[in-house]
């Protein structure tokens, strides 16, 4: 019945292509995100958490780790809540595999992001924590070991946010960026809270933490170099982080969303020294000098231009950014009015965020996360509320996108307070499917079902000279005429990590022409000619 | 929008200006204080009401008697009610209840007002306010249905429009508002605004430079048209207009964030850093320190009752309009009770209270605005002219010789209370005042004060030649036979 209630709503709606199935249940991911609250809104609690995705065992099929919280002040449990890390077995099932693994982590976590920092042929994982962070070894066997103290990046007990590993002088060693998010006290909010009435405490009422930066010494160790790399020079509430060489300069530079202050973007200056720029670039508010509370960020080339756009995702009624690259020196234009690209999303506060061609037709869709922090938001803000859908905006190829949610099909009408995003083939059938975090509900998985014409291409890269995860390599595709741009990313959307295989949709054509890959460290591409298209491909370094 | 029609003469020379009186609330407290201003001076400059030396035992003044809105019998019946106290602080307000009310007294008026345009876009605006957007959306499109020619409603929606990113509808609401020659320079910054939210940034760097041109003070204009140009790629044009932004004093934190990524694009980076310390320099300290100070939602609460203060204080200008005089008051009121100390709100209501002859509680309400308001001299003369109408001289005298104090240099005031002392038949105060004015320069008022102390100490001779004087100075004025 409401099938059809929902067919019948969309018969309006131009028709798309985009279509999920909700397979949280056959998938066996029983994941329900626990802020570990009691309702104070304690700015902890209320942020949610990221989810990251990742091959643990070298399957070639990706798993999927759950951030979750821990308890706060006034709450107890029988059974600590933990983050939780489902082994994929195939087929789009999942078995839970916290406790053999090892990662039954109970600090309370907000990020993740995942990396073989030790090129040791295995992938490895750090959480962000409201507290110290933790870095997991992974084995090689199916396990994994806490190295956090030996590795030095616990990066005391700050307030974490989005993570990402990236190589900062193209060494081959995968070093670590660590976004902090502010200074929060359960006092202060005690004090302030019954002043704040109908809002709780909010960024602005608590001082932000610098952002660390942690470079790895190539034998199991980092450096805490946040201050003489330049990072701690600056300062804001950080919450999603994206890392990527936007400037073209051969160097990988560092975009952060703040929470109500102007972004930070680090730029390198090829040494792995960092100046902030995010005024000069264009990047540190919107187009109207307005900064707004950022979240979520990622990355991709939305225009088709060979150049990495930005998409922020804001607080409610604040429009979501897509910063327009507009030349290779890297500076950005903030052109989501134009985009029509978060028009629909903005009566609701936005979180995670995806930059995917979902179906396959050449140009970046996008996946938003939505839900407002306050269970009794309507009563307040009627035009959103705690649980609301989140959203696909389709990119229509003419640098408008259009919101086909409603055509996407009932897993997108699903409502819940949704917090962080992540974006892989989970079930390898080439197509991007999706995991989403919510609170107080179950998490989701929604099976990307895309049944078109259009072709697809997947490459796993795998680094030798540079870091074997390869982040930082570059990829042009030269497609029917035209060069499609992608690049190997960590950390990214709001406090979470997918997309360690690269999907690249490339419409209805038959072969790739050419493609080349440019590793961080090496001058000469890897290039490859007349590919097959419809194919998952590794390609070594 | 054609390019004809940007070129047309905008009626209006201050463009800057009046796009930010064009809040129907600015408006109402300009027109309400203006109105009390001339009331009070009239009182002041009229002719003196010269008592006879056989006076009556009833004072008799040209204070109570030259008040239009006082002289002769009332429009309205007195209301036979208990008096309402002025709060002596604001209401505690719960918000969501308020919130209720807010949105109930929109729905009130617009039953009461279906056809009445500011009625639709009060109700309107306050439905936005309240995020009841469907509500506004309607109330909005119903208000221009009337095709009220008054370009503020057509610039309202065409915002309300474009804040929810639906920028072709305000262009073609602010396109046919042009149409009809119904336009402000607002209202072409808007359109201007609705082309660039619609990615149409060559059209919207053509009419905002057009206005630029036009209104040269016109901050907003400057600032529209830097961040487009800027889009458009043309960084040194998008800068000037950027700095000329500044120079009019728009806030630079808004402004400068936009015009250093322009100034470094042209590669000028020494110079866009300086500008980056000067954007920290203006920033605010992030946290607040204090925790008895605002925190942002305690911002949002006084927003939310500034507003509804202005909802009821405009809805009762709505009832007066029309003549639902039962209605006035208590709106008024209700606005105090939120806002006990809004000076346009309080001479609204005074100026009412007299109109239907309700003087006692108007002088309570000039109390409470000489109170907030001691440098206007507008408010002593209003509240003595009431005293006088209620035969209270002592509060009346009270009142000008508090005003006198604090105004030691102000003619009208010393002529005010010069007279308050003639209708006490204490002539040689009043005279030695008034000669006080006097010595500053001649003035026929001052004159006809004089002329009568000395009629009321029986020196003929000299009270006609005051009089004599007066009437030089001033040959219309009326001199005692």
């Amino acid at each position: 019945m409401f099938c059809l209630v929902w067919a019948l709503a969309l018969c309006d709606d131009p028709p798309s292509v985009i279509s999920f199935n909700d397979a949280t249940e056959k998938s066996q991911i029983a994941f329900r995100y626990e802020n570990g609250g009691t309702d104070q809104y304690y700015l902890v609690e209320i942020v949610g958490a990221g989810v990251c995705l990742f091959d643990a065992d070298g399957d070639g099929l990706i798993d999927v780790y759950m951030v979750n919280g821990a308890a706060l002040p006034g709450r107890a449990f029988d059974a600590p809540p933990s983050d939780r890390f489902f082994l994929n077995r195939g087929g789009l099932k999942f078995q839970d595999q916290t406790e053999p693994s090892g990662l039954k982590e109970h600090n309370y976590g907000v990020g993740a992001t995942a990396a073989d920092f030790d090129n040791d042929g295995f992938v490895d994982l750090y959480i962000s924590n409201f507290g110290p962070k933790v870095l997991m070894h992974n084995n090689g066997d199916g396990t994994f070991s806490d190295i956090t103290a030996v590795a030095g990046v616990a990066d005391g007990d700050k307030f974490g946010a989005g993570v990402t590993f990236l190589d900062i002088d193209n060494d081959g060693n995968l070093d670590l960026f660590v976004g902090n998010y502010l200074d929060f006290d359960f006092k202060r909010h005690d004090e302030l809270a019954p002043k704040s009435i109908p809002y709780p405490p909010g960024p602005r009422d608590f001082r932000p933490t610098p952002d660390s930066l942690f470079y790895n010494n190539g034998d199991g160790t980092f450096s805490d170099i946040s201050d003489s790399s330049g990072v701690r020079k600056a300062v804001g509430p950080s919450m999603g982080v994206v890392a990527a060489d936007f400037d073209k300069d051969g160097d990988v530079d560092i975009f952060v969303g703040c929470d109500g202050e102007p972004n930070l973007y680090y730029q390198n200056d090829g040494t792995g020294k960092f100046t902030e720029e995010a005024l000069l670039v264009g990047v540190a508010t919107d187009l109207r000098g307005r900064a707004n509370g950022s979240m979520g960020v990622d990355t991709a080339d939305i225009n088709g231009d060979g150049l990495l756009d930005l998409a922020v995702t804001n607080y409610m009624d604040q429009l979501m950014e897509v910063f327009r690259n507009s030349s290779p020196g890297g500076f950005f234009d903030d052109v989501s009015s134009s985009m029509k690209f978060g028009k629909d999303v903005k009566p609701h506060v936005n979180w995670g965020v995806g930059l995917i061609d979902f179906d396959f037709d050449g140009d970046t869709d996008a996946y938003i996360c939505n839900g407002h922090f306050l269970k009794h938001a309507k009563s307040i803000e009627p035009n959103t509320d705690y649980a609301v859908p989140n959203c696909i905006m389709e990119n229509l190829g003419n640098k408008v996108f259009r919101n086909a949610s409603r055509q996407a099909g009932p897993a997108l009408q699903h409502s819940a307070s949704s917090r962080g995003g992540g974006f892989d083939d989970l079930d390898n059938d080439g197509d991007v499917d999706v995991v989403v975090v919510n609170c107080d509900t179950n998490s989701q998985v929604l099976e990307n079902t895309y049944s078109g014409e259009n072709k697809w291409l997947q490459l796993k890269l795998v680094g030798r000279k540079c870091n074997r995860s390869a982040v930082g390599a570059k990829v042009v595709l030269s497609v029917g005429g035209r060069e499609m741009f992608l690049e190997q990313l960590n950390g990214r959307g709001y406090q979470s990590y997918f997309g360690s295989v690269l999907t690249a949709g490339l419409g209805n054509i038959e072969k790739i022409e050419k493609i080349q890959i440019y590793w961080p460290n090496s001058q000469v591409p890897t290039t490859l000619f007349d590919v097959r298209v419809n194919q998952k491909m590794i390609v070594l370094e | 929008m054609k390019k004809g029609n940007a070129k047309k003469q905008l009626p209006i020379k201050d463009a800057d200006s009046i796009y930010r009186w064009q809040s129907p609330f600015f408006l109402l407290g300009v027109a309400v204080l203006a109105a009390a201003t001339i009331i009070g001076i009239v009182v002041l400059l009229t002719p003196l009401n010269v008592p006879d030396v056989e006076m009556d035992s009833e004072p008799r003044l040209g204070l109570e008697q030259t008040d239009p809105s006082i002289a002769g019998a009332s429009p309205f019946e007195a209301s036979v009610q208990a008096w309402w106290k002025i709060p002596a602080e604001p209401e505690v307000v719960q918000m969501e209840s308020l919130k209720v009310e807010m949105l109930n007294q929109a729905k009130l008026l617009e039953e009461q007002y279906p056809k009445n345009s500011k009625a639709l876009d009060l109700c309107a605006s306050v439905s936005y306010d309240l995020n009841q957007l469907e509500v506004a959306d309607r109330l909005w499109k119903a208000c221009l249905a009337l095709n009220p020619p008054t370009a503020e409603y057509y610039l309202s929606y065409a915002e309300f429009l474009s804040a929810n990113e639906r920028p072709e509808e305000a262009i073609r609401v602010l396109e046919g508002a042009h149409s009809q020659k119904i336009e402000t320079a607002g209202s072409y910054l808007q359109l201007a605004k609705a082309y660039e939210g619609n990615g149409d940034l060559s059209k919207a760097a053509e009419l905002a430079t057009e206005v630029t041109k036009r209104f040269p003070e016109f901050a907003e204009s400057w600032f529209l048209a830097g961040r487009v140009l800027n889009q458009l790629g043309k960084h040194a044009d998008s800068e000037s207009c950027l700095r000329r932004a500044m120079e009019l004093k728009h806030s630079g934190l808004e402004v400068l964030p936009v015009l250093i990524s322009v100034v470094a694009r042209q590669g000028k980076r020494d110079q866009a850093n300086e500008l980056r310390e000067q954007l920290s320099r203006l920033e605010k300290p992030v946290v607040i320190e204090n925790t008895q100070q605002q925190a942002f939602q305690t911002k949002f609460e006084n927003s939310l009752r500034d507003r509804a203060a202005r909802l009821f204080l405009f809805s009762s200008t709505i009832n007066r309009d029309a003549w639902n005089i039962s209605a006035v008051c208590p709106l008024v009121q209700r606005s105090l009770e939120l806002k006990p100390y809004d000076s346009s709100a309080l001479v609204f209501l005074a100026e009412q209270y007299v109109a239907e002859n309700r003087v006692g509680e108007a002088i309570e309400v000039y109390k409470r605005l000489i109170d907030i308001q001691p440098e206007n001299i507008v408010h002593f003369t209003n509240l003595a002219g009431l005293a006088f109408r209620q035969r209270d001289l002592a509060l009346a005298e009270s009142t000008l010789a508090t005003g006198t104090q604090k105004h030691p240099d102000n003619d009208i005031l010393k002529i005010a209370l010069a007279k308050t002392w003639i209708s006490q038949r204490r002539p040689l105060e009043a005279r030695s005042l008034i000669k006080s004015v006097l010595m500053k320069g001649q003035n026929a008022e001052a004159y006809m004060v004089l002329g009568a102390s000395y009629q009321l100490t029986g020196d003929t001779n000299e009270s006609k030649a005051a009089f004599e004087r007066a009437q030089q100075l001033a040959p219309n004025q009326r001199i005692p036979k």
